[in-house]
C-alpha cells in the first residue's frame, strides 16, 4: 500500500529463559543454529498418572532477576514471563521509554489461557476450605489481559493496550493488531507478543485426553517432529516472546537498528471445526494470500515459510496443502521452529516470528529438527535438521489456533 | 491467646505472602502508606489470619484499620472471643 506508515521490528525478547531454548536473543538464536530441543521431563508436578510426562518448561526462571518480588507478586507466571520478555526486548531495541511520550507507546500481548494455573489452585482452595478463602487476587491475576496490563503499569506505557486471545494464534493476532495501531497512527511504538504458562495439572490432563500431545515419553527431545512421517502430536511448552515494533519514521529518527520490516498480515477463519483444521487448508491458504496482498508482494517474493507446524498429523497436512495452494509447485523452503521450542501456544506466533526475523537478519533459515522420515503426503522443501544459508528478502510466518483462527505475518529484510 | 501471637502471625503473613520487608513492620506502621498494601493485600492478610486462628472478621470492622497495631487489636479481640 502506498503512503502507508511502514513498521520496523527493533527489538526481540525471548526473555526470561522465556523460551525453553534460551533466555534472550543470543541464546535463542544459538539454540536454533544448534538445532537444540527444549523438551524434557515435566518437573512442576507429578505426572506419573498422565500418559505424557514431558514438555518444554522454562527452566530456572527467576522473576527477581528482572523485577522486585513485591511487584512481581501480583503477577501470575505468564505475566512474569511477559514482563521479562518485554524488558529483554526493550534492551535489545536499545529503547529507553523515558525518551518518548508514554501515551504514544502501546502494548498488545496475547495469551491463550492466561493464568489457568491460578484458577486451578484457587479451585482447590474453594473445594477444600470454602469460598471465604479464595484469593481476592485471583481474577486480577488470571485474566489473560493481565500481562498486557502489568507491562503497561510497570513501564508506564499509556498508549493503546490490548490482549488478543485466539488460542495458538494469539500472538500472531497481537502482531496484526500492533500493525493496525501503528499504521493508523494511534501509537508510535507497540510492545507486542505472547505469553503462556499452561504446563499445569489440569491443562496437561485436558490436552492429553484430547489426544493432542506426543506420547514419545522415552525420547522427549525427538518428540516434536513437524512434517515428519512419524509425528504423533505436539509438545506443550511455556514461555513468552515480545517484539518491539515501531513506526519506521520513529525508528529512523532515533537511529534504531532495524532488524526487520513487518510488511503486512492476513487473517481468516477456517469456519470448519473448533479444533480440527480444514482438511484442505482453505482457511490457512486464504490467510497467507491476504498477507501477501496486504504486503504488496507476490508468492515468488517469499523466500522462507515459518510454518505453524505443530507436529500433529492433521495440522501439518492441512498446512502443507495450504502452502501448495498459495505457492504452487515450487514453494519456498519451510520449517517449523516448534521442532525445537515445542508449542508455546499463545506465545507461539511471536516466537516463530522472532526466529524468522533472526533468519532474515542472518540470511540463515532456522532448521526443522527431527525430520527423519519424509511423509509422502508432505511435498515440501523442509529445512531438514540443519540451518540453511539462503538469500531471502521476505518470509511468511504462520500461526493457527483452536477455534479455527489463522494469522500470517509477512516480514522482510530491512 | 496473647496479642503478641497475632502480631507474630501478621508479620509472618506480610513477609511470606506479600514480601514486605520484616523490619518495616512496626506497631505504628501504616499498612497502606508505609507498607505499600492495597485493599486486596489487606484482604489477603486478613484471610490468612482468619484461617490460622479460625476466626471471622466482618468487612465493616476492617474499615477503620490503618496500622499494624490497630489490625492486631482487632484480630486479637476476635481470637480472644473465639478462645
Amino acid at each position: 500500500m502506498p503512503n502507508q506508515r511502514r513498521i520496523a521490528v527493533t527489538g526481540i525478547g525471548p526473555g526470561g529463559g522465556v523460551t525453553p531454548i534460551g533466555t534472550g536473543v543470543t541464546e535463542f538464536w544459538e539454540s536454533i543454529l544448534a538445532g537444540r530441543s527444549g523438551a524434557g521431563p515435566i518437573t512442576k508436578f507429578d505426572t506419573s498418572k498422565y500418559p505424557v510426562h514431558f514438555g518444554g518448561e522454562v527452566a530456572d526462571f527467576d522473576i527477581s532477576e528482572y523485577l522486585h518480588p513485591r511487584r512481581a507478586r501480583r503477577m501470575g507466571r505468564f505475566t512474569q514471563l511477559a514482563y521479562a520478555a518485554t524488558k529483554l526486548a526493550l534492551d535489545d531495541a536499545k529503547l529507553d521509554p523515558q525518551d518518548f511520550d508514554p501515551a504514544r507507546i502501546g502494548v498488545v500481548i496475547g495469551s491463550g489461557i492466561g493464568g489457568i494455573a491460578l484458577t486451578e489452585e484457587e479451585h482447590t482452595v474453594l473445594g477444600e476450605k470454602g469460598p471465604r478463602f479464595v484469593s481476592p487476587e485471583l481474577i486480577a491475576k488470571m485474566i489473560p489481559n493481565a500481562a498486557a496490563g502489568a507491562v503497561a503499569i510497570e513501564f508506564g506505557f499509556q498508549g493503546p493496550n490490548d490482549c488478543t486471545v485466539t488460542a495458538c494464534a494469539s500472538s500472531g493476532h497481537a502482531i496484526a493488531r500492533a500493525v493496525d495501531l501503528l499504521r493508523s497512527g494511534a501509537a508510535d511504538i507497540i510492545i507486542t507478543g505472547g505469553t503462556e504458562a499452561s504446563i499445569t495439572p489440569l491443562s496437561l490432563a485436558a490436552f492429553c485426553t484430547a489426544r493432542a500431545l506426543s506420547k514419545r515419553n522415552d525420547d522427549p527431545q525427538h518428540a516434536s517432529r513437524p512434517f515428519d512421517a512419524d509425528r504423533d502430536g505436539f509438545v506443550m511448552s511455556e514461555g513468552a516472546t515480545v517484539l518491539v515494533l515501531e513506526a519506521m519514521d520513529v525508528a529512523d529518527n532515533r537511529g534504531a537498528d532495524v532488524l526487520a520490516e513487518v510488511m503486512g498480515y492476513g487473517l481468516s477463519a477456517d469456519a470448519h471445526h473448533i479444533v480440527m483444521p480444514h482438511p484442505e487448508g482453505e482457511g490457512a491458504a486464504s490467510c497467507m494470500d491476504q498477507a501477501l496482498k496486504d504486503s504488496d508482494l507476490a508468492p515468488q517474493d517469499i523466500g522462507y515459510i515459518s510454518a505453524h507446524g505443530t507436529s500433529t498429523n492433521l495440522g501439518d497436512l492441512a498446512e502443507t496443502k495450504a502452502i501448495r495452494k498459495v505457492f504452487g509447485d515450487s514453494p519456498p523452503p519451510v520449517s517449523s521452529t516448534k521442532s525445537m521450542t515445542g508449542h508455546l501456544l499463545g506465545a507461539a506466533g511471536t516466537t516463530a516470528a522472532a526466529a524468522t526475523i533472526l533468519g532474515l537478519r542472518h540470511q540463515i533459515l532456522p532448521p526443522n529438527i527431527n525430520y527423519e522420515t519424509p511423509d509422502p503426503a508432505i511435498d515440501l522443501d523442509i529445512v531438514a535438521n540443519q540451518p540453511r544459508e539462503a538469500k531471502v528478502n521476505a518470509a511468511i510466518s504462520n500461526a493457527f489456533g483452536f477455534g479455527g483462527h489463522n494469522v500470517s505475518v509477512v516480514l522482510a529484510k530491512p | 491467646m496473647a496479642r503478641q501471637d497475632v502480631v507474630t502471625a501478621l508479620k509472618e503473613v506480610l513477609v511470606e505472602k506479600l514480601q514486605v520487608e520484616a523490619d518495616t513492620i512496626t506497631e505504628d506502621a501504616n499498612l497502606f502508606d508505609d507498607l505499600g498494601l492495597d485493599s486486596i493485600d489487606l484482604m489477603t492478610v486478613v484471610m490468612a489470619i482468619e484461617e490460622r486462628f479460625n476466626i471471622e472478621v466482618p468487612d465493616d470492622e476492617l474499615e477503620d484499620v490503618t496500622t499494624i497495631g490497630q489490625a492486631a487489636d482487632l484480630l486479637a479481640a476476635k481470637v480472644g472471643t473465639n478462645a
